[in-house]
């Protein structure tokens, strides 16, 4: 394959390979480690012996997370947040670039819209008029609050946006002379040649969702409530020993289960992993061709 | 273009504005509503408490009998008829296990509140995490930033002067005086005056701390005695032997496994937290780190930059060149370098009365032949070691400003007090409310407060038990105890937490250590125990964080004489003024 190429050209994709694989190294070790932990006896774990391959193999800890109705519920709730915050976030990005991505002379009041929308990347309200809001509207507790206040993502729409655009203006008009309206454009025309694009933005919606944790536990007023992350947050996080009162003496021997958090870990990536490798090719052209206008 | 886009920008800017705008006057309005309507209630509902209540439950007759007019209710213990719901909100962590079919929200706890006292327990959240700075501290910050306040309120110190200041708490001096129990009373003051003084703003108490225990924070050194024997070594007396035993464990394979593998002294990244922590080896050499202590001239300085520390940490950076401590320790929490104790790598550590429990039972799992043993801290010269202890209330418990009931709050403190310690309480009544059943019932009740010498009056039970060989006189939670030891002793439990337990309250155990710092008057309190000033709040972090780094590059083998430059640059940096601070609260104390 390299005898195409000039000797130059060879070091640098050689060197290129070696350096790609030993990112890619890099980023898979910690996988493999937390993998190596979650099949390992505790007592190994602890003493520091396993690297990247379980000592003392067991399944204990996954017998304990199987038990553990905590990790379940969440499960649901972040399963139920995706199931339904991703196709609100997806119908809400489509019905808002469509319009913005018209030209000025179709849609004259565009920029002012799309101004409405970049403040917001600009500008937060901060965390106590958000929490306001959501506590007055009511939604407080519920899924909805942690769908609601993200339901348009504007990164996504400007994505889609300049997608859209790159699109080919004469499909659009020809529509129009066979005399579809807009909804009829968007849906059979615009919507099956943004696949690509439509596929980035739900992998950055699903991910979005499944990896958020901290409107879970601000807005929630039940850990039965957690969604995955937010769960994991509480145990996987280091607890401060200076402070220790005497009442949490005999919680000091439960601190130290390395491996069941391991387990949790794992299992809680588990589906996220297994979504990328079937959205990837997407991935890639939907990024490249939504950034180049012609 | 440009013209839309200032235009844009501005309606933008405006309508922040008024969202601001509205969200403060929303939050007064509903502030003013909610307090006249407490007010009334208040007073509506103490005419009925005085009139109705004279049922009293069965734990509480002991203390009812001093009463006379028989109108006069039991102020202690006494039951509100009708029941009262009383609001407040929980901060837990993972390590909470409910009973089957209980909750947070409906455990034995809230179940005594309401049979016993007629108290409602209603959580507006519950959040998990209850570390510093964590998930229950951010959603805490949240709820007094938007106004969204309980009855009672479990605050930090900081939040307890965020709502002292913005006059949102009810001052609770005439309450506690009327409310608080003689034995709430007792324990509340048994770590000295100071826990209530910190809730004490301009001679009004607005917050019942939860206290705890500074001296079970005292340091001590942890050494492996099988390590010791095996050398030919005798336990340290001064601090030349600490480093001859460090050495020898370096050199002399105290494993035996051939291998150069073995460090002298574990430390970890963050310096101090319990476990391989230096603050035992500073207060060596008479430094105490990030302590407020009294200076010659009576003034407060602060003791991490005091010339002490300089030679400490000279001694230090003479251990790590020699390869006697972790050349990785910049990189590891306490829980990566406790690896190195559970796999033989490491046979002394300066820590806690805990460290049994945690990290070094793991040890003895791996290998069961180790044994740890606690020995006092030593000294570098002939000055005695004063082993600096930390202020030990870290929650209080405040009520909001025109709550129905700010003494409900002390009616349950009493109640686990009397439950858990108190003369009236039973074996089956501690099994049910504090531990039995493999349970930490404890966990469920929201309002507590624990005794100081609690441990220590364990060991000091436990240990004479063992000897007289007769258990009546121990407290349920002593039995307990002392039921684990002897199972251990006699071989009868091969449970690893055993041997735990042995290692802290049987006669070699870490209290043994304690009870000598305490029987000597040897502990050094913090001169300083108020909320944070407000310089504190600004710059502490950054200034810890320079700490922190200096240090341990120091260790690691940076010159000494930067720290002289971090004493200066500390000073600058905010450090005088937090000092100036720190000494007008003790002066307005």
């Amino acid at each position: 394959m390299l005898e195409h190429y000039t000797f130059s050209r060879r070091l640098f994709l050689s060197f290129n390979y070696v350096f790609l694989a030993f990112l890619g190294i890099l980023c898979i070790l910690p996988i493999i480690h937390v993998l190596a932990l979650s099949f390992s006896s505790s007592n190994a774990a602890q003493a520091g012996y396993v690297k990247l391959w379980p000592v003392q193999f067991t399944l204990s800890s996954y017998d304990f997370v199987t038990h553990k109705a905590a990790f379940w519920k969440s499960i649901v709730v972040t399963l139920k947040r995706v199931g339904v915050g991703v196709p609100v976030n997806m119908l809400l990005t489509v019905l808002v670039a469509y319009p913005l991505a018209k030209e000025t002379k179709k849609f004259p009041m565009r920029t002012f819209y799309a101004w409405v929308f970049v403040v917001t990347i600009l500008f937060g309200g901060g965390l106590i008029p958000l929490y306001m809001t959501v506590k007055y509207t009511g939604i407080m507790d519920s899924l909805w609050a942690m769908i609601l206040p993200g339901a348009v993502p504007v990164f996504n729409v400007i994505l889609l946006l300049n997608f859209f655009r790159g699109l080919p203006k004469e499909l659009e008009e020809a529509a129009f002379m066979d005399g579809a309206g807009h909804w009829t454009t968007l849906w059979r025309i615009y919507l099956p040649l943004s696949l690509p694009a439509l596929a980035t933005i739900t992998l950055f919606a699903t991910v979005g969702h499944w990896n958020s944790w901290f409107d879970g536990i601000i807005y929630m007023n039940s850990p039965d409530h957690y969604p995955l992350q937010s769960y994991l947050q509480t145990v996987v996080i280091n607890r401060d020993l200076t402070l220790m009162s005497s009442s949490d003496m005999k919680s000091l021997a439960e601190v130290n289960d390395r491996t069941a958090k391991a387990a949790q870990i794992f299992l809680g990536a588990l589906p996220i992993l297994l979504v990328y490798p079937f959205l990837q090719r997407f991935f890639m052209k939907g990024i490249v061709l939504g950034s180049v206008k012609e | 273009m440009r013209k839309t886009v200032k235009w844009t920008a501005a309606t933008a800017m405006a309508s922040l504005l008024i969202l601001a705008t509205a969200c403060g006057s929303n939050d007064n309005g509903t502030d003013n509503a909610s307090d006249t309507k407490g007010n009334n209630t208040s007073n509506a509902t103490n005419e009925t408490n005085t009139t109705n209540a004279t049922n009293t439950t069965d734990t509480t007759d002991a203390t009812n009998t001093g009463a006379n007019a028989p109108a006069e209710a039991d102020p202690f213990l006494g039951k509100y008829d009708p029941p009262i719901t009383l609001t407040s909100v929980r901060i837990i962590n993972d390590t909470y296990k409910f009973m089957e079919g209980q909750t947070i929200d409906n455990n034995m706890w809230t179940k005594a509140l309401e049979d016993k006292l007629g108290i409602k327990m209603k959580y507006d959240w519950v959040v998990s995490g209850d570390q510093p700075g964590g998930q229950g501290e951010q959603k805490m910050n949240v709820s007094i930033a938007s106004g969204d306040l309980p009855e009672v309120i479990p605050v930090n110190a900081k939040q307890l002067q965020q709502l002292q200041d913005a006059g949102e708490l009810e001052d609770l001096t005439a309450v506690y005086d009327k409310y608080a129990s003689p034995f709430l009373k007792e324990i509340l003051n048994q770590d000295g005056p100071s826990s209530l003084a910190s809730a004490t703003f301009g001679g009004k108490l607005m917050a019942i701390p939860n206290t705890g225990s500074s001296m079970d924070g005292a340091g001590m050194i942890w050494i492996r005695t099988d390590w010791l024997t095996k050398l030919g070594l005798e336990p340290p007396k001064t601090m030349a032997d600490v480093l001859k035993i460090s050495d020898a464990f370096t050199t002399q394979d105290p494993d035996g496994n051939g291998k150069n593998d073995t460090y002298g002294i574990a430390m970890n990244k963050d310096l101090y937290g319990g476990f391989a922590d230096i603050t035992g080896i500073l207060n060596g050499f008479h430094a105490y780190p990030k302590q407020w202590i009294k200076d010659a001239s009576g003034n407060i300085v602060y003791g991490s930059i005091q010339p002490e520390m300089k030679t400490a940490l000279g001694t230090l950076q003479e251990l790590y060149k020699k390869g006697q401590i972790d050349k990785e320790f910049g990189v590891k929490d306490g829980g990566k370098e406790a690896e190195l104790t559970s796999s033989d790598r490491i046979g002394m550590e300066f820590g806690q009365m805990w460290n049994p429990l945690f990290p070094l039972v793991d040890n003895k799992k791996n290998n069961a032949n180790a044994q740890w043993q606690s020995f006092p801290l030593v000294s570098n010269d002939d000055q005695p070691v004063t082993p600096q202890v930390g202020f030990a209330t870290g929650q209080y418990f405040a009520v909001k400003k025109g709550a129905a009931h700010p003494e409900a709050v002390l009616k349950a403190i009493n109640l686990f007090v009397e439950t858990g310690w108190g003369e009236t309480t039973t074996p089956e009544n501690y099994a049910a409310y504090f531990t039995g059943d493999g349970f930490e019932k404890f966990k469920m009740m929201p309002f507590q407060a624990w005794p100081s010498r609690k441990n220590l009056d364990i060991y000091l039970h436990v240990t004479a038990a063992m000897d007289s060989k007769d258990t009546s006189k121990l407290n349920p939670e002593e039995k307990d105890n002392y039921g684990k030891i002897a199972a251990f002793l006699d071989g009868t439990s091969k449970d690893p937490l055993g041997w735990a337990y042995e290692r802290i309250f049987a006669k070699e155990g870490s209290f043994k250590v304690i009870d000598g710092y305490v029987s000597n008057s040897q502990l050094k309190m913090p001169e300083f125990f108020g909320a944070p000033t407000p310089a504190m709040v600004e710059k502490d972090s950054n200034l810890q964080k320079r700490e922190i780094e200096t240090f341990t590059k120091i260790i690691m083998g940076d010159s000494l004489d930067n720290f002289d430059k971090f004493v200066t640059e500390w000073k600058k940096l905010g450090g005088d003024q937090i000092t100036q601070e720190v000494n007008d609260w003790a002066k307005n104390k």
